[in-house]
């Protein structure tokens, strides 16, 4: 398992270098200028020249991403804005706290609402318990989060007072961009939960349990949900990874400093270096969760953990059968 | 009758629920009773730092005089002293100006402020490159002693060295470099007001500076006045959580809000507004590339056009309609505005149109932002008038970069920023400025250069050149204005707040607001 592991995180370089590359070459040929951006509407021509000429842009593309790939990769120099000339680093480990709580929310609330609801909907399937689950569902994936949001500060902010409206603080602060955000999480994790426990209630050892006397109870969470859950932890793994530059919105509406929203501005102010770094926190991060995930299959199903030890999966009298 | 009660408790306790916290709100004052001010600003301030590139989130700094400038722009558009004592021009030409500073100036770290500092806050403003707008005519700043240094300029037109002093801040060299981050995290000015409290993208919060350097009230303006302790500023970017968070009390006023928001607040009656004259403008370029070009057709697309109507519809009234010029800048003539600058007559630009043959001309309006409104609203005269306009919408990256070539548009609005006028049409007009050899859309007229020039210069600054230069630019409608920015201010009546004061350029000096305290 460890060399398993070793190996994900030695395939991890590349992945971030291609993505890297990949988003310098974009954003080099992307029209739009950061010096005209940062002088504003009414800069002259050889204002912006001369502030280009400082920034170094008028580099051909070689040289530049010789300088990015250096001071990235091996000086680990992630440089300063264009726009704040704040360093990088700084702002964005200002920002990751808040995203990583956010993101976490999120996906801990489309599990722990979504799941129930999944394995309610499908144990009780085509009832008015199903009905009224997967209602649930469908609105938390054609509700717009936006309107949710807005529509949660004017009734729990505005009209009763009992939550704060935006800011960051306490516990309270999240309670309403989580309601608004975690929505479709929960439906997504309704809905995966439902399917995949409908694969496996038809299931010949589920049939089996059942016909033995087993108690309902332990037919679903000793015998379906662990067969169930690949497809539950793949969404949840998802949605943690959206959430970490995707909760824009949310972020926006209730004041939040996060990542979504300092990428998206980086993007309309071709704020150059902002953008290749959150690119390269985003591979990582997006790698690192992969990684767990496939981590978290390995320890729900045994099967999958002996394909990652390279173990023979059982042996038949003499004859290794591997995976 | 048990349940009875329970009830009639849960309901009682629903209804308490239900008061709007406005009507509870107070007096705002912190823990060991100082008086505060709970301030909303539109933008995110993700930096501190005085030499970032020019935004709505640095502009907090500069109206609150957290960094001080060497002069600061009084309400008539005159520089007057802040850290400067004086300056005077020292050569025949008006390329070289001594500035003599105050002896006095410490920062809130302690730290003295002399010409050293001075020569390196310019240093630093060259490194950045983010104010060369404002400091691209100047070519070093020499030493003279402590106190005393001289500007070298390129440029001895009217208006330029103000924007000098004005605009770039001045700190301690020592406090930057013990700050270790440019002084993103943590700002150390010399003004009226120091930050004591930072959240990235969330909260400043501003404490009165007792040891302000400048003890003498009658050179304090406004902009140094401290009639509050605390100023807790809030960044709420979102317009409907402006709305909210004034509706709650959670912050007290809240600066430039959309000017739907007035109309979605008017039912309360402890919140009222005002409406601040900024120093931009909004021009339309019209290219040279495509059919406007021609004179008369520029003409028409002045006449068709009901700028009443348009801030209207776009704006709801809350721009300032005007003319080629603005009326706060000091080389403004009145009389200018008792002139007919292209009202609307949507016969007359038909003549024009008809006079070229041109019915049904295509052209095409780049628009982005929240100028689409204004501009779907101008596409809709155009087409009126008989034109066949076509409304783009681009983001603002790939806005900016076409507004500078003319072949990407036949109309574009840009806001150019500026001290006074003769400044604001060099921006546009002035060849010297473009690559193209002519105006920033591409007009290459001698006259309008010579006029220019004669206009610009120190001795020509006169109001008869200036008329003569304005007479021209409306004639030929290389570019043309519709409406000078305003900034809408909204704040709580059961504040605090008596009366709001503003810079110019409409950003508010939060210390020299008229409090109830006061």
């Amino acid at each position: 398992m460890a060399r398993y592991i070793l190996r994900r995180l030695f395939w991890m370089i590349p992945i971030i270098l291609g993505v890297s590359l990949l988003v310098f070459t974009l954003m080099y040929f992307c029209p739009g200028d950061p010096a005209r951006i940062i002088l504003g509407q009414g800069a002259t021509q050889a204002e912006i020249e001369s502030l280009r000429e400082t920034m170094g842009l008028n580099k051909g593309f070689f040289p530049r991403l010789g300088e990015f790939l250096v001071n990235t990769f091996i000086r680990f120099d992630l440089g300063s804005s264009y726009i704040s000339k704040a360093p990088i680093v700084t702002e964005i480990a200002a920002r990751l706290p808040q995203t990583l709580i956010i993101a976490t929310l999120f996906m801990l609330t489309g599990v722990i609402v979504g799941v129930p609801l999944g394995i309610a909907a499908a144990v009780k399937q085509d009832s008015i318990v199903d009905r009224i689950c997967m209602v649930i569902a469908m609105l938390g994936a054609s509700v717009p989060n936006f309107w949710l949001a807005l529509l949660l500060v004017l009734l729990f902010a505005v009209n009763l007072g009992w939550l704060p409206a935006m800011g960051m603080g306490g516990i309270e602060y999240y309670i309403l961009p989580t309601l608004a955000g975690a929505m479709g999480c929960i439906a997504v994790q309704a809905r995966q939960s439902r399917s995949s426990m409908l694969e496996v209630i038809r299931s010949d050892y589920v049939t089996t349990a059942r016909s033995k006397g087993v108690s309902m109870r332990n037919i679903i969470f000793k015998h379906e949900l662990p067969n169930a859950l690949i497809p539950v932890i793949t969404c949840a793994g998802n949605d943690f990874g959206n959430s970490l530059g995707g909760a824009l919105i949310i972020e926006q509406i209730f004041a939040i400093t996060g990542m979504g929203q300092y990428m998206v501005q980086a993007v309309f102010n071709r704020d150059y270096p902002v953008i290749q770094a959150s690119a390269i926190f985003l591979a990582i991060a997006f790698s690192l969760i992969m990684l767990v995930i496939d981590l978290l299959y390995a320890f729900v199903d045994p099967r999958i953990k002996a394909q990652y030890e390279g173990k023979p999966l059982f042996k038949r009298s003499g004859k290794k059968v591997t995976a | 009758m048990k349940k009875t009660r329970i009830i009639a408790l849960t309901l009682a306790i629903l209804m308490a629920l239900l008061v709007p916290a406005s009507v509870l709100a107070d007096v705002r004052t912190t823990a060991d009773g100082r008086t505060q001010i709970n301030i909303g600003w539109n933008y995110a301030i993700t930096s501190m730092s005085p030499f970032q590139a020019e935004s709505p989130a640095k502009n907090l700094f500069y109206a609150t005089s957290v960094f001080e400038t060497l002069g600061r722009f009084d309400q008539e558009g005159n520089v007057v002293p802040l850290l400067a004592k004086e300056w005077k021009q020292i050569d025949e030409d008006g390329y070289r100006f001594q500035v003599t500073l105050f002896d006095n100036i410490y920062d809130t770290a302690g730290n003295h402020i002399t010409a050293d500092d001075v020569i390196f806050s310019y240093e630093q403003i060259q490194a950045s490159g983010s104010l060369n707008a404002y400091y691209n005519k100047v070519t070093g700043v020499e030493k003279v002693d402590d106190y005393n240094l001289i500007y070298n300029l390129t440029s001895n037109e009217f208006g330029d060295f103000d924007m000098v002093l004005n605009y770039a801040a001045v700190v301690s060299k020592k406090a930057f470099e013990d700050s270790g981050d440019q002084m993103a995290t943590m700002l150390t000015g010399t003004g009226p007001y120091k930050v004591t409290g930072f959240v990235n993208s969330a909260t400043v919060t501003l404490e009165k500076n007792e040891d302000y350097w400048q003890k003498d009230d009658s050179l304090k303006g406004p902009y140094a006045a401290q009639n509050v302790d605390v100023i807790e500023i809030k960044c709420i970017p979102e317009n409907s959580q402006q709305e909210v968070a004034l509706e709650t009390g959670s912050i007290d006023f809240m600066f430039d809000m959309a000017a739907s928001s007035i109309q979605q607040l008017a039912g309360y009656s402890n919140i009222t507004h005002a409406i601040v004259p900024g120093t931009n403008q909004y021009f339309f370029y019209l290219s040279s590339a495509g059919p406007l070009a021609n004179d008369n057709l520029r003409r028409a697309v002045g006449y068709a056009i009901d700028k009443d109507a348009v801030n209207e519809i776009a704006y709801e009234n809350a721009m300032v309609p005007c003319d080629l010029g603005m009326q706060i800048f000091s080389d403004y003539n009145p009389a200018w505005a008792e002139q007919d600058y292209y009202g609307y007559d949507v016969q007359k630009a038909r003549e024009l149109i008809a006079q070229e043959n041109a019915q049904g001309t295509h052209i095409r309006i780049v628009a982005t932002g929240t100028g689409v409104t204004m501009d779907e609203v101008i596409q809709a005269y155009l087409i009126d008038a008989g034109f066949d306009a076509e409304l783009v919408t681009e983001e603002l990256a790939t806005y900016l970069t076409d507004a500078t070539n003319p072949e990407a548009y036949d109309i574009i609005c840009i806001t150019p920023f500026a001290t006074c006028n003769v400044q604001m049409w060099k921006i546009m007009l002035d060849r010297r400025n473009w690559e193209n050899g002519g105006t920033v859309n591409g007009f290459k007229d001698d006259h309008l250069q010579e006029l220019l020039e004669t206009a610009a210069s120190i001795e020509g600054h006169t109001p008869e050149n200036m008329d003569a230069l304005y007479q021209y630019i409306a004639d030929k409608n290389y570019v043309y204005s519709t409406f000078g920015t305003s900034v809408t201010n909204m704040w709580r009546t059961d504040s605090g707040i008596v009366e709001t004061c503003s810079a110019f350029g409409a950003l508010p000096y939060l210390g020299g607001f008229t409090y109830s305290w006061n």
